[in-house]
């Protein structure tokens, strides 16, 4: 009997120390890939949540602190370490710069009642996984979806630059380039191409296969939706195998990876432009906005370059949250910890018109994909050195939608 | 086809044929000499490659010396290995050492992911190399690299040597002995740990030498980098016939050869819905397995009478 009690004063204990710590810091998750192939990603939109919580680290007058985990680029990973930020008590998540680990993560996430808030996932199902939970979805994105890009990519390749036969390299096992192939090829084929898929491997370093089906079909365009260590090195090997034509791809091979592995001479002609191109969202620079114009001046100051647009949805992602809380008010810090997760969720719903360093954000009436998000086509052009210009971003070359 | 495509496949294959038959011999002198298969070859391949990459990019030494520097360095590791982690085993149930070999691999990998760092890194070879090397045929284009046709000239220039050493030899005639008869070896005064050591050393110094061809060839390194190519070269040993040395070196062609054939004319009939040059591996390994039902000691091998 007196251990019953015992037991019972210690839960109480516990329970009593859950509502106390509703004083210290408001706790964010930050599941990123930090290694694996998507790193590269990762590591970037990660900095860029850090430098969003330096420029406003306090929410109702409470201190937020960003509890940063590696997904190790794997779906499994993302999950498990998901529902660990979840247990550890967080109130929102942040993070995911893929589709392979926002996915099974959203799921985690909806099951347990917590926003999880993508910064650059583009498959459509990362906000579909709530469908048909009578809670509603959790799930929210802050970058445009594939169907937009792969439509922008397959209109820019056949248009722009005159490709009638594609051959598009996908990557096994990975949800975003599985969905970016498919509506790129759709919408490619409906204009009147054709189009040849080769499928690559994560860690595949010999592309002698992919090479030879490239030769034998010998398209005028090669679209990738592989991420940078497989796109870089193939780049490379279809040069090498005699491929002179142009290079396109959606934003998982926007990155100086792909550059250094591809080597400069395989992005640029013999006349030295850039013949590889991506589509991306666009970076604050291009878009003009006052709150773009700041995050801009404070970017450079502090790093001393140019933000790319994955850094820059990192720092809007973070803040829309932020923003979220602050809209709830006072009576956020009254709540519980799975009160708070639902209002967090709510607050985001109805936000409209949020002036991100990206543009304007809006949740309402949306599925948490926002609306008009811009995109931008980008040429990889390359300065002296073989970096990437305008901060590794490439120049800007034609926008869609918004 | 056309005869260009072929011809070009063709030296692609004897390209990535030199790089598993260089691979292969390690596996085959181990086993010959120890009976053990050493899973951990492919990752001593790994570290070759690295070791020229730091090699050249700290140093900016000519490759070819970056290359003979990476493969005094991994014949080091190759002998650290044996030292520390076979020897202490060697009188244990082979099970035992086998269980050992593929912990070593894991560790490997994984310690070369915290080391050299995960992320692939490219890998740079002489501007020399670089230049491709294009001519017509018959009204074709032929498209190969200068490392293309390099590679398999430099791993021919290895394997002569290594006959050499076994044949003409004191050492490699106690090599032979060993792996004939270890206890009558012994018996005759041949220093058996000196033996299995230089095994060691030259399996993973020619290793070395093909994880900087692989580096050259393919343009990026990563820690991982040699499962693959350290799975393929022990299937091509075994296909050869495990434990003979001319069988490695026939089975790694072989593989190279079929790999790159194969794949050059799945690409001529494949569709949209249906991606034939992803089943390269599919179709070599059933080739393979095909091979093995009809010669199970391998093409070379014969039964239980084993050479190094």
């Amino acid at each position: 009997m007196n251990r019953l009690i015992l037991a019972v004063a210690a839960l109480g204990l516990v329970l009593g120390s859950v509502s106390l710590s509703q004083g210290g810091p408001i706790l964010i998750g930050a599941p990123f890939e930090l290694t694996g192939d998507q790193a590269a990603f990762g590591t970037i939109e990660l900095d860029a949540v850090r430098f969003a919580n330096e420029l406003r680290p306090t929410v109702l007058g409470r201190s937020v602190e960003i509890v940063a985990v590696d997904t190790a680029s794997s779906a499994s990973e993302s999950s498990n370490v998901t529902q660990r930020l979840i247990d550890q008590g967080v109130v929102a998540l942040v993070g995911w710069c893929c589709s392979r680990g926002a996915i099974p993560a959203a799921e985690v996430a909806q099951a347990a009642g917590v926003v999880s808030i993508s910064v650059t996932s583009t498959n459509p199902q990362t906000t579909l996984v709530g469908e048909g939970d009578p809670r509603g979805s959790f799930s929210f994105r802050v970058d445009f979806i594939d169907p937009q890009q792969g439509g922008a990519g397959a209109d820019f390749v056949f248009n722009t630059l005159g490709g009638r036969r594609v051959l598009v390299v996908r990557q096994i096992g990975d949800a975003y380039s599985f969905g970016l192939t498919e509506f790129f090829t759709n919408r490619f084929i409906q204009l009147g191409g054709e189009v040849n898929i080769q499928d690559v491997n994560e860690g595949q370093t010999d592309f002698s296969a992919q090479v030879a089906a490239l030769q034998a079909f010998n398209p005028d365009v090669v679209y990738s939706s592989a991420f940078p260590p497989q796109s870089g090195p193939f780049i490379r090997q279809a040069r090498d195998g005699g491929y002179t034509g142009p290079f396109a791809g959606g934003d998982a091979i926007l990155s100086q990876q792909t550059v250094d592995l591809a080597g400069a001479d395989a992005i640029l002609t013999a006349e030295g432009t850039a013949n590889v191109f991506a589509t991306s969202p666009v970076g604050a620079a291009d878009v003009g906005s006052p709150e773009a114009q700041a995050f801009l001046q404070a970017w450079q100051a502090r790093f001393g370059d140019n933000p790319d647009p994955f850094e820059t949805l990192g720092f809007d992602a973070y803040n829309v949250v932020i923003q979220a809380i602050e809209n709830i008010g006072p009576a956020f810090n009254e709540r519980s910890l799975a009160e708070q997760r639902v209002a967090i969720r709510d607050a985001l719903l109805a936000t409209e018109n949020f002036p991100g360093a990206s543009g304007s954000i809006t949740f309402v009436d949306t599925d948490g994909t926002p609306r008009n998000r811009v995109l931008g086509v980008f040429r990889m052009d390359l300065d002296a050195e073989g970096k990437l210009v305008s901060g590794g971003l490439g120049t800007l070359v034609a926008t869609a939608g918004g | 086809m056309t005869l260009a495509q072929f011809l070009q496949q063709t030296i692609n294959g004897l390209s990535l044929g030199s790089l598993y038959a260089l691979l292969a011999i390690g596996y085959s002198m181990v086993y010959g000499i120890l009976r053990l298969i050493n899973f951990a070859h492919g990752e001593i391949f790994m570290l070759g490659a690295f070791f020229a990459f730091y090699t050249f990019t700290f140093t900016g030494l000519p490759w070819w010396v970056a290359m003979l520097v990476s493969m005094v360095l991994t014949a080091g590791a190759g002998l650290l290995l044996e030292r520390l982690a076979y020897r202490p085993l060697r009188d244990s149930p082979r099970t035992t050492v086998l269980i050992t070999a593929i912990a070593i691999s894991f560790l490997l990998q994984n310690a070369g992911q915290m080391i050299f760092g995960a992320q692939p890194k490219p890998f740079a070879p002489p501007s020399l190399l670089l230049k491709p090397l294009q001519f017509e045929l018959a009204g074709n284009r032929i498209f190969l690299r200068w490392t293309g046709v390099l590679v398999p000239i430099i791993t021919l220039a290895l394997l002569y040597l290594l006959t050499l050493l076994v044949q003409r030899t004191r050492i490699g005639k106690a090599m032979r002995a060993v792996a004939q008869d270890t206890e009558v070896a012994r018996m005759m005064g041949i220093n058996v740990n000196f033996v299995v050591a230089i095994t060691f050393v030259v399996g993973s110094a020619l290793a070395a030498a093909g994880g900087v061809m692989w580096g050259m060839t393919f343009r990026n390194i990563q820690p991982l980098m040699g499962i693959f190519p350290g799975i393929k070269a022990f299937i091509a040993a075994v296909v050869g016939g495990i434990g003979s040395l001319p069988g490695a070196m026939l089975g790694g062609y072989l593989l190279g050869l079929a790999e790159v054939w194969l794949v050059a004319l799945l690409s001529l009939f494949q569709s949209n819905a249906f991606t034939l040059t992803t089943y390269r591996d599919v179709l070599v390994f059933a080739i393979l397995i095909l091979i093995l039902l009809f010669r199970p000691h391998g093409i070379i091998g014969e039964g239980t009478a084993e050479k190094v």
